[in-house]
């Protein structure tokens, strides 16, 4: 039984499997070595990360008031956004009054994919400019990311040469190093102009009210230093106790996610521009985002709430890395993707993506919380229902009479035109030669 | 709750920890000498301008080649230098150069993470780990995308 997604994936060109396969493969390397080299007891930080998040999601409706109040001390305006929609209508307002016509420039954000957040700013008059790298690259193409920590995984440097001339700008080479020259070129221009920054948020800290956001590139924190407000939209889970929690998750997030013992640049903001700083947004609005998500704290798919978006079971799934991120069409793929879309969004429109896995339990073992991803879509598949007809009944009718047994055994090579779609990509087991009632009747 | 344990660095001293740390998130260490021999214009935190008196000073700070200030703590385990806002602590002056100079008072050195988040206070702080980086493009490290290109730690003991 070939599905939707089976038909997406045989589909894909070659070289984006060959992208997608080597890039996850280096990271999962990457990571393995970031962990060696971080931890000396991985198993049990990854459980008190675990454990950590357990107690978030205990205590969430506790905790968002409680950081809903250290951020309005700290001068940080807070929204509630119910769903996608109320998130945009919220982000709009505060964007068009900002400018009537704003250059909004962003940082990369999952939660604003989630939303569709910057078709809707366009279609308002505003202009929006994402600017990370792999995003920048994927907005000039028209596209959607791929991978949620590496947006363009699946494309390589001639694609992204080709996207830059077809949109004026021209590389001298398609050396990455050239590449990355001319965006930050580009894209300083719109640093410095823009009205408003938008960006996620990784980690918000309920006791302080510290927004904190990781990245390698900088240009989350141009895009949140340089305009003169700042909109961080957040999705409810991401709520932390206290400070102290900080430095566990900052590394099991570094490790898990690039292979780094920490990521180039963390900014704790703790609220807007003071009247003797020099620069800073004079406006910090914190979007508390739940779309889903508190209808998904209390359901079966539950743990998935403590997923920290580090990408690292995408990168070691034997099924995304052969499908891509764009099969799934949805923001989030791979084993992550599988649970938190259908969590998100219904068992109906996206239960299906839950048998694009392999049972492996790879997911859960690289994952930092813990989360029993194999487990997960087990509970999906029970809730769709459309198990694919398992074969058991036929092989039971068979097995409870002897006669019959030894009827299929010897109908079963005839069968096997059957199995063709196992055995294209299969070894169809060789029959030793001799039955298991022959041999022991004839055992010496 | 104690934290899990960390893997042992060999390593004696906070400097030499950090030292080791910061160069292998490519960062580099460089005597107080060396900053005047920076090509370009710079951009210097008010209070360290009366060191180098002679210094092309940038009048419009996005076209500063070198930025140079301070460091309000820095992190040994992860070789991170970190930065306060306040009136003469600019977020941008360690974002906007290619060049970023961090004169760092080795007291100010944290064995670890959790150390330094400890005396955090209610400004905002931004934790810089080595150079702005990337990996987009088919996983090729690429330095200075968006933020400096090279960060240079010099030992200041106040
Ligand atoms: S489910 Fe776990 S491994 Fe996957 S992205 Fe989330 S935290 Fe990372």
């Amino acid at each position: 039984m070939r599905s939707d997604f089976d038909k997406r994936a045989e589909r894909l060109p070659l070289k984006v499997v060959d992208s997608v396969r080597t890039a996850s493969a280096n990271k999962v390397q990457g990571r393995f070595q970031a962990i060696a080299s971080v931890f000396a007891e991985y198993d049990s930080a990854r459980r008190q990360a675990a454990a950590t998040k357990e107690y978030v999601l205990d205590n969430l409706a506790d905790l968002l008031v409680e950081l809903e109040a250290s951020c309005l001390k700290n001068g940080v305006q807070v929204h509630w956004a119910e769903d996608a929609e109320q998130a945009n209508r919220l982000i709009l307002g505060i964007v068009s009054r900002a400018a009537p016509s704003a250059l909004v420039v962003k940082g990369k954000s999952m939660a604003t994919e989630e939303i569709g957040l910057n078709e809707r700013l366009i279609q308002e008059g505003h202009q929006v400019v994402e600017t990370d790298l792999g995003e920048f690259v994927v907005q000039l193409d028209d596209d959607v990311p791929s991978h949620i920590v590496t947006p363009i995984i699946h494309k390589d440097r001639t694609d992204v040469k080709r996207t830059f001339e077809s949109h004026g700008l021209s590389p001298r080479s398609d050396e990455p190093e050239e590449l990355a020259a001319v965006a930050r070129a580009r894209l300083r221009e719109e640093f410095r102009r823009a009205d408003v920054g938008i960006s996620g948020v990784n980690f918000a800290v309920a006791s302080s009210g510290r927004l904190v956001i990781v990245e390698n590139e900088g240009n989350n924190r141009l895009s949140t230093t340089a305009p003169r407000v700042h909109i961080a939209v957040m999705g409810l889970e991401k709520v932390l106790p206290c400070d102290t929690d900080l430095a566990l998750f900052l590394r099991l997030l570094a490790a898990s996610s690039t292979g780094q013992r920490l990521t180039v640049y963390t900014h704790l903001v703790c609220g807007p521009r003071r009247p003797d700083e020099p620069d800073g947004p004079e406006e910090v609005h914190l979007v508390l985002l739940d779309n889903g998500r508190s209808k998904i704290l209390n359901g079966a798919l539950r743990e998935i709430l403590k997923c920290l978006r580090c990408g690292a079971c995408l990168n070691v799934c034997p099924v995304y890395r052969q499908a891509s991120g764009h099969t799934y069409r949805h923001t989030y793929s791979g084993p992550l993707g599988a649970v938190l879309a259908p969590g998100l969004d219904g068992v109906h429109s996206h239960g299906a993506l839950a048998f694009a896995s392999t049972l492996c339990g790879a997911c859960q073992e690289v994952c930092p919380v813990d989360i029993p991803i194999p487990e997960l879509l087990l509970k999906i598949r029970a809730e769709v229902g459309a198990t694919p007809a398992a074969p058991w009944p036929v092989w039971a009718w068979f097995a409870q009479r002897s006669a019959r047994w030894r009827m299929a055994l010897k109908a079963l090579p005839m069968v096997e035109p059957l199995a063709r779609p196992w055995t294209e990509h299969r070894e169809w087991p060789e029959p030793s030669g001799v039955d298991f009632r022959r041999w022991w009747d004839q055992r010496p | 709750m104690p934290g899990p344990r960390l893997a042992q660095a060999q390593v004696a001293d906070h400097w030499a920890l950090f030292r080791e740390r910061l160069s292998e998130v490519g960062g580099e260490v460089a005597d107080f000498s060396a900053v005047a021999d920076c090509p370009g214009l710079f951009w210097i935190q008010e209070g360290l301008k009366g060191f180098w008196p002679g210094l092309d000073l940038a009048a419009d700070p996005w076209e500063a080649m070198t930025g140079v200030c301070r460091a309000d703590m820095a992190v040994a385990e992860t070789g991170s230098v970190l930065f306060a806002s306040g009136p003469d602590q600019p977020r941008l002056l360690s974002l906007l150069p290619p060049r970023h100079v961090v004169l760092l008072d080795p007291k100010q050195i944290e064995p670890n993470l959790e150390a330094a988040l400890a005396r955090l206070d209610r400004r905002n702080w931004a934790i810089v780990t080595g150079p702005s980086r990337t990996a987009d493009i088919e996983g090729i490290l690429v330095r200075g995308v968006h933020g400096p290109r090279e960060l240079i730690v010099v030992p200041f003991p106040v």
